[in-house]
Formats: C-alpha cells, sequence, structure tokens
C-alpha cells in the first residue's frame, strides 16, 4: 500500500501540485493515516495506563530506599570520570527530597548517612552538605552516633571549620549528656580562627561543669595568648579568674568532705579547715571575696560568684558530673 | 598561511554543521537546568548551578571534539574531496594541522559562548561572579584539545565508528591512569612495576585539568600548577599530532 516506488508518475489535476501517487491511492493513504493516528493515540493511553498499573504495583523504590542504590564512593569515585563533585551534589539533592519525610526510621537514618558521607567523600570540601546532614542525623533523626561520626569525617576534610567541632561537642553536651568530651570539641573548636567570640567561654564553662576546671584554665589561657582584642583579652582575664575559683572550690570540697569523714561533722568555715591541718594557707580569691561553708550541707560558695559556672537551661541544672 | 586557510575553512564548516548546533543546544539546556536544579538544595545554590555548569561544558565538549573531530579527515575522503586538497601543493601536515586548529577554534568559540552563558546565569541568580572557575574553564579547554588531538590521530587510519570508540576510551583511561600508579606502588614484582609506570605516563592524565571543584571552593589553585598543565597539554597535543603526521603521510588514498 505504501510502496509507490511503481508509479512514479504525475497526478493529474487534483491537488494542483506534482505528485507522485494516484488519486485512489493517495485516498487510501489518507485512510491509513487517520487509522495510524488513532492507533497511536490509542496507544499512547494504553502505556500511560499501564505506567500507572506497574506504579501501584511497586516498580522503583521511593523515600529513603532509593538511597541504598548509592554505590559506595570507592567505586563511585573510579567511575566518576573527573565529575566527583557534580555526582555529590546529584546524591545531595536526592538525600534532600527524603530527608524531608515525615518519618524517619532508624534505618532510614542509616541510608542518609550512607548517602551524605559518599557524597561526602567524593567532594570532601563540600562542608556546607556534611555539616547540615550531621545536624539533621541528630536533631531530626536522633542518631546522634552517627551524626558525630558524620561530623568527624567533615571535620578531617576541613580542619580549619570550627563548625565541626562545635556540633560535635554539641551533640556530646545535648544529647549524650558526656560533658568532657562536650568541653573536649568546644575547646578545639575554640582554638580556631574564625569561630564565635562565645566559644571559648562556653568552652571553659563546660569544663567547669565536667569537673574539670583546671583543662578549662588551660585552654583559657592558651586562647588568651592569641587574642589581640583588649575587650576579649579583658573578658578572658575575668573568665580565668572565675576558674580559679572552681579550681578552688573544688579542692576546698574535697578538704570539707575529708574533714566530715572524719569529725563527723561539716566545719563552719574555711578558719576550721586550716585549725585542722587540712590547707596550710587560706585560699586566695582572685575576684576579692571569700569562701563559705555551709555547715549544714558542707557546700563550699564564693561571696562574688553568686551562680557557679555551670550550663544553666530555663528550669533545668545539670548537676556536675552526674548525668551520663 | 595554508594551514590558516584549511583552519578558517574547517571553522566555517563546522560553525554550519547541524551536528554541532545540536551539541551546542543540548549543553545550552543542562546549563539551563542547573538554575533549575539548584533551586531543590538547601544552602548556596552557587555551588549546584557551578558545577553542573562546568561538568557540561566538559561533557559536551568532549563529545563535540570526539564526534567533530573523527569526522575532519573522514568526510574529505568521503566526499572525496581529499584528492582536490591533495593535489594541490598542500603537505598533508599542513592539512592536518589546519584540521586540527580549526577545530580548536570551534572549540573555543563554544567554550566562550557557554562560558558567558554560565557566568550570567550565575550572576543572574546568585548575584556572585567566581572569577577562579575561569582557571577551571581554561583547563577544561586544554583537555578538550588534547581529546580532540587524540581523535584526529585514530581518524587518520580507522573508521569512523571505531574512532568515535577509541578516543571515547582515550578520554575514560585518561580520567582512570592514578589507579595505575595507585597499582604500580602496590605490586611487589619490578617488572610489572616498570610497565604499569611506562603505561601511566605514556597515557595522558586527563584528572591533571580537573580543578573544577578546587575553583568552586574557592581553594587557591598555585599558577605553577594552571601553568604546568597547560603545558602538558600543550605538548601532549603536539606528539599526538606527530604521530597522527607520521600515520597520515603514509595512508594510501583509494
Amino acid at each position: 500500500m505504501f510502496n509507490a516506488q511503481g508509479c512514479n508518475f504525475i497526478a493529474p489535476g487534483g491537488l494542483g501540485k506534482s505528485h507522485p501517487y494516484g488519486n485512489g491511492e493517495i485516498l487510501e493513504m489518507r485512510i491509513a493515516s487517520i487509522f495510524l493516528a488513532l492507533f497511536i493515540i490509542l496507544d499512547g493511553a494504553l502505556i500511560y495506563n499501564s505506567q500507572k498499573k506497574i506504579e501501584t504495583l511497586g516498580s522503583g523504590p521511593s523515600g529513603t530506599q532509593s538511597l541504598p542504590n548509592i554505590p559506595d564512593s570507592k567505586y563511585l569515585k573510579q567511575i566518576s570520570l573527573g565529575q566527583n563533585s557534580l555526582l555529590a551534589d546529584l546524591i545531595w539533592l536526592k538525600t534532600i527530597q527524603v530527608m524531608g519525610d515525615r518519618n524517619i526510621t532508624r534505618k532510614d537514618a542509616e541510608w542518609i548517612y550512607h548517602a551524605v558521607s559518599t557524597a561526602t567523600d567524593l567532594d570532601p570540601k563540600f562542608y556546607y552538605m556534611t555539616e547540615l546532614g550531621g545536624i539533621y542525623l541528630a536533631a531530626v533523626a536522633g542518631h546522634h552516633n552517627l551524626s558525630i561520626k558524620l561530623l568527624k569525617k567533615g571535620y578531617e576534610n576541613n580542619p580549619g571549620l570550627w563548625e565541626f567541632p562545635f556540633f560535635i561537642g554539641f551533640n556530646y553536651f545535648f544529647y549524650l549528656k558526656d560533658f568532657k568530651q562536650a568541653a573536649y570539641y568546644m575547646g578545639v573548636g575554640a582554638e580556631l580562627p574564625k569561630r564565635p567570640p562565645y566559644l571559648p567561654f562556653l568552652a571553659s564553662r563546660l569544663y567547669a561543669q565536667a569537673g574539670d576546671p583546671r583543662y578549662g584554665m588551660e585552654l583559657t589561657e592558651a586562647i588568651y595568648e592569641n587574642t589581640k582584642n583588649e575587650k576579649v583579652r579583658e573578658a578572658l582575664r575575668q573568665r580565668m579568674k572565675e576558674l580559679q575559683v572552681e579550681i578552688n572550690l573544688d579542692a576546698l570540697q574535697n578538704e570539707v568532705n575529708a574533714y566530715k569523714s572524719r569529725f563527723g561533722r561539716y566545719p563552719a568555715s574555711v578558719r576550721e579547715l586550716l585549725a585542722g591541718g587540712f590547707i596550710k594557707t587560706a585560699p586566695v580569691d582572685s575576684l576579692g571575696g571569700k569562701y563559705l561553708i555551709n555547715p549544714e550541707t558542707g557546700e563550699v560558695s564564693n561571696t562574688r560568684m553568686a551562680r557557679r559556672l555551670r550550663i544553666y537551661r530555663k528550669g533545668v541544672i545539670y548537676p556536675k558530673g552526674k548525668e551520663r | 598561511m595554508k594551514v590558516y586557510a584549511i583552519a578558517i575553512n574547517t571553522f566555517k564548516e563546522v560553525i554550519r554543521d547541524k551536528i554541532f548546533y545540536s551539541l551546542v543546544f543540548f549543553a545550552m539546556l543542562l546549563l539551563g537546568s542547573s538554575v533549575l536544579l539548584s533551586t531543590l538544595t538547601l544552602g548556596e545554590r552557587s555551588k549546584i548551578i557551578e558545577d553542573l555548569s562546568l561538568s557540561s561544558i566538559e561533557i559536551f565538549g568532549v563529545i563535540i571534539s570526539i564526534f567533530v573531530g573523527i569526522g575532519l579527515v573522514n568526510k574529505e575522503l568521503e566526499k572525496k574531496t581529499i584528492y582536490i586538497i591533495i593535489s594541490k601543493p598542500i603537505k598533508r601536515w599542513q592539512f592536518l594541522l589546519g584540521k586540527y586548529l580549526g577545530l580548536s577554534l570551534v572549540l573555543l568559540s563554544y567554550i566562550s559562548v557557554m562560558t558567558v552563558c554560565y557566568m550570567l546565569a550565575l550572576y543572574m541568580y546568585t548575584n556572585k561572579l567566581p572569577w577562579q572557575t575561569l582557571m577551571a574553564v581554561l583547563l577544561i579547554y586544554v583537555e578538550l584539545l588534547v581529546v580532540t588531538a587524540s581523535a584526529v590521530l585514530f581518524s587518520t587510519f580507522s573508521t569512523p565508528t571505531l574512532s568515535a570508540s577509541y578516543a571515547l576510551a582515550l578520554y575514560v583511561i585518561g580520567h582512570m591512569t592514578e589507579d595505575l600508579r595507585g597499582l604500580a606502588a602496590k605490586t611487589g614484582q619490578a617488572g610489572v612495576k616498570a610497565v604499569l609506570k611506562f603505561v601511566y605516563y605514556f597515557l595522558p592524565n586527563l584528572e591533571d585539568f580537573n580543578i573544577k571543584a578546587r575553583t568552586v571552593h574557592a581553594i587557591p589553585v598555585p599558577a605553577e600548577y594552571i601553568l604546568m598543565s597547560v603545558s602538558y597539554g600543550l605538548m601532549y597535543v603536539m606528539a599526538i599530532l606527530a604521530l597522527s603526521v607520521l600515520v597520515f603521510q603514509r595512508r594510501n588514498f583509494k
């Protein structure tokens, strides 16, 4: 029907144009064309319906289930042909779409970790992604260990950025209640350039909270040495005095407890401790105040420091070293 | 002068080619889609636009280099126009060099247009002009020069389909040679080590030209690195072209 090779003559009249087909053939072709067009439309509808059906049967994975499809970074690096950072972007974009899902299970969190960690390997300097992934894993997915693992990876790749140790420290402090680790990482962040001015103070406070004001003092001294701004130096000097009070308070508290175990009661003042030979000299108060001992509870305090160096949250005061 | 005439002629020929236009069209499409894709991200959009734009400039550049490059000599053979040219007082090396330079000029204009579009898109959507990424574009151009030279080399002795496969394979291998060096470092046998090392230095290391990620993150790339990479690329191009001339001079036209 369509093979018009044999009838290569000009059609008489009709279209007014030269045409290689005869009149009957033109009609035949037109009918055939209409049928074909109808067939394509119908078939298109069928194709659309089958795809719809396949989707309901659960063809491709959706949500985090699509993330396991991301191969290991080892292999991706080999086949990326120099497009590492583009691949990282694409994985990141895919992950973000999943992050918005409402129900994130522990398994989902692991896959999100896998995806972001792979992208981090592909583009180690894409720190924004690693940071956000780390925060997300802790804050939304509640997987703090994976969050810390990812943030540590980010810090290894970008050792100059204070944000990574800061968020690692935050995880230890806020979720895991490990004040020693928290203080350590805040301290690491506090010594990095571009860190916010409050970080050294936060770190030293955390050290005091963890029961290690001496480390806090060392850290503050180191930062003091490297600080040029006189206002900050003044604040750091004040903080060092407070830390000294903290160190003295801790030492006195030990002696008060020793006093109690020997005499069965708390001393009423520092002088009693001196008289008992528990301390050789009265501690000098760097803030210019006095050390007091509550004879009822044995609690040591300082007249100049109304509140001790602790992290205070509204309504919650963490007792020293008890929460872990 | 004869080289120049052939180069200009090749330039005009390629610029009029439909394949070239469709490739440029798709490259532009991808570049435009980078703006769209970047809306999906959180945080800095510019990184997505920069990455996708630089990658599409490179990938489509490679496709143009290979698929237009293999046709440079072959088209002349197919249309029998080669007889007219070689009967003129033109040396074969002049013909080959002219062809190569013509396509290099096409690639230069392609990359310039794409870069201007990329910078404009970036400026429109993020109000930033990351000049340092121009260095990445420069090295992409040098990479394209190497790929084009290899396409020309293969097309001097092989059919278009095979030449394209060879050139594509060389491009892939060129990005993976780092593994050869790693393998050489790990192997204990001295003989194997020597062979691997030879292959590593023999093949083009196209990863040398990949500073895209570094420039996107604004990590300074030493000027010496860029200079050395450019000269490495140009020397490699000269070696491949010399080899192509050697092969082409021995070729009989049916």
